[in-house]
């Protein structure tokens, strides 16, 4: 069930780019299929690694699709959305190694949390597309605080990563 | 607890990493928004998702139950050092089913949390309770953190024993008083027969009714009542068994029928077990020798072994002489018929209850697996014939038959043979 639904989802991922695709649409036609493919192999397999390949495979769709485009996209936050219940569903369907089924009550649970991350993410990325829309004049100083603070991002999440794991 | 990073975490951090560093590379603030929501969830699940340990206690409202009772066990739940949602499930064994299901609770660092769970007992046997198995219920799903605990606790669940109305006589009775009227003559209830008052005969035994028809001093002779020796010989080297259900089942069900019977009667009971090594318990009377024999019950399983002492391996002291022996077994293996036999020759009263094998068999799937059966039934019938011949009361008990038709079954032969051998 989860399985085919985290399917359904990452074959409209794969489908939202496509028709304003233009000349590209070969290209994000053929990555479109390799997450697809990513996605059935990781899911029916069981391969969660397959999993993160698709999930990256779409997100070089979708980022690739954007080079066509002018403007900030407007569906971006339905984007977010779609790939962290892809993500969420994808890994539900697989058993964790050395766990037993959740409970009734631990899958009502999960659910729910599924609901919440979704909701939470479509929430994030419409805030954040909206703070990029704002007026506010740009530059190298701005540009280097942008790389500052995504270096920033990725140094943080190294250590906690580091600490945690 | 053991605690093990999801598959999650590995992919969130790979896909903000790589949507940032393409965001910032193609100038989209479509993949940096895309980036947000998986790099907030992993930073969030890092820094609350630490280690946790719980302390668990289950105790049990009772240690010994009844098929189909219900019983209550008391989880208590401690947290020690953080607070945090888990996932409660007790695992029982095969026998034991809960009628709540798992539940998750919130525990708060260093508080303890009871829970009820409520436990039916469905099979007889000896259990260990107390196995605990905990998730933590992490709400970023970074981390998977499960613990199970050992058993700690002694569940005994008895099987049904519904009161028998007629229970099989022993030939001989022993000299302590019961309530079996004993063939021999001497102050009792049930009369026996009138005969004429010899010197130093007791004076309460003159039967003043027959003195006053006969003009003569006559006595009333009477049977008394006494006690009888059970032994139930339980056959644990073979069985016939689909699923849960198999001839041993029947065998602990016949036995705890019987020795509640016999016991209640004041018969003095024992048991022997007949299998690759052969386990006793000497013939006693009361209330805790019926707690002794039913605890040895519980612990019959089947061993299939090529160890055989056979009926040579029963002690004289588990048989006493005269004691009457019932005996339940499926008759399926041939050391087992052979030990029957053999205890038949002895000075002992025998009967056998046959546990009917045939409810456990598949169904016969073509015409030669009929015919084997047919050939298997004849084999099992000569068997039974041949203990017949011997004066050995068979009698077959089928699942769904109250136990009792088997008893009238072997009461009605032994009735005839001794009317016979009168």
């Amino acid at each position: 069930m989860t399985a085919v639904a985290a399917l359904l989802v990452a074959g409209g991922l794969v489908a939202y780019p496509l028709p304003s695709a233009g000349r590209l649409g070969g290209l994000l036609a053929v990555l479109g299929g390799l997450g697809l493919f990513s996605a059935a192999l990781g899911i029916v397999v069981g391969w969660p690694q397959a999993i993160t390949v698709a999930l990256l495979v779409l997100v070089g769709q979708y980022g690739i699709s954007l080079l066509n485009r002018e403007g900030v996209d407007p569906g971006a936050p339905l984007v977010a959305v779609g790939l962290l219940l892809f993500a969420e569903l994808a890994f539900a369907s697989l058993a964790a190694p050395g766990q037993v089924a959740f409970s009734p009550a631990g899958r009502r649970y999960q659910a729910l949390r599924v609901l919440v991350v979704v909701v939470g993410a479509g929430l994030v990325s419409g805030v954040l597309l909206l703070v990029v829309g704002a007026p506010l004049a740009g530059g190298p100083w701005m540009s280097a605080s942008g790389v500052g603070a995504a270096a920033g991002l990725i140094a943080l999440l190294a250590l906690l990563v580091r600490r945690s794991v | 607890m053991t605690r093990r990073p999801t598959y999650r975490l590995g992919a969130y951090v790979a896909l903000a990493v790589v949507a940032v560093v393409g965001g910032l590379a193609l100038a989209r603030p479509e993949l940096v928004a895309l980036a947000a929501s998986p790099a907030l969830l992993v930073g969030l699940g890092l820094i609350t998702g630490r280690r946790l340990d719980v302390a668990v206690g289950v105790a049990v409202d009772r240690q010994r139950g009844v098929e189909g009772q219900d019983l209550e066990l008391l989880v208590t739940l401690t947290a020690i050092g953080r607070a945090a949602r888990v996932e409660v499930a007790i695992v029982l064994p095969n026998g034991l089913t809960a009628i709540d299901d798992a539940v998750i609770v919130r525990l708060e660092a260093g508080v303890a949390r009871s829970l009820r769970v409520a436990v039916r007992c469905e099979r007889w046997g000896a259990y260990r309770l107390g196995a605990v198995r905990l998730r933590v219920v992490d709400p970023y799903g970074m981390f998977s953190a499960t613990a199970a605990t050992r058993p700690t606790t002694t569940l005994k669940v008895y099987p049904q024993a519904p009161v028998l109305r007629r229970l099989l006589a022993p030939l001989e009775t022993q000299l302590q008083l019961g309530a079996v009227r004993s063939r021999h003559r001497a102050t009792g209830v049930e009369l026996a027969e009138l005969r004429p008052y010899i010197p130093g005969d007791d004076a309460r035994a003159i039967s003043w009714r027959a003195t006053a028809r006969r003009q003569e001093l006559w006595v009333a002779e009477r049977h008394p009542e006494r006690s009888g020796d059970v032994v139930l010989v339980l056959d644990t080297l073979a069985e016939a068994r689909a699923g849960e259900a198999g001839t041993l089942d029947l065998a602990v069900r016949a036995a705890t029928v019987l020795l509640s019977g016999h016991l209640a009667r004041r018969d003095r009971v024992g048991i022997v077990g007949l299998g690759g090594t052969v386990t006793w318990l000497r013939p006693g009377m009361g209330a805790v020798q019926r707690y002794r024999l039913i605890d040895a019950l519980l612990s019959s399983r089947i061993l299939p072994t090529a160890v055989w002492a056979g009926a040579a391996g029963v002690p004289v002291r588990a048989l006493p002489p005269q004691a009457l022996v019932i005996g339940l077994s499926p008759l399926l293996d041939a050391r087992v018929v052979a030990a029957f036999a053999d205890l038949a020759g002895r000075s002992v009263d025998m009967a056998l209850v046959e546990l009917d094998p045939d409810a456990f068999l598949p169904s016969a799937a073509d015409e030669a697996d009929r015919l084997a059966r047919r050939l298997w039934a004849l084999e099992r019938d000569n068997v039974r014939r041949r203990f017949l011949r011997r004066g050995v009361a068979v009698a077959p008990w089928r699942p769904h038959e109250p136990f009792e038709t088997a008893l009238t079954r072997m009461e009605a032969f032994r009735r005839t043979t001794r009317r016979a051998s009168a």
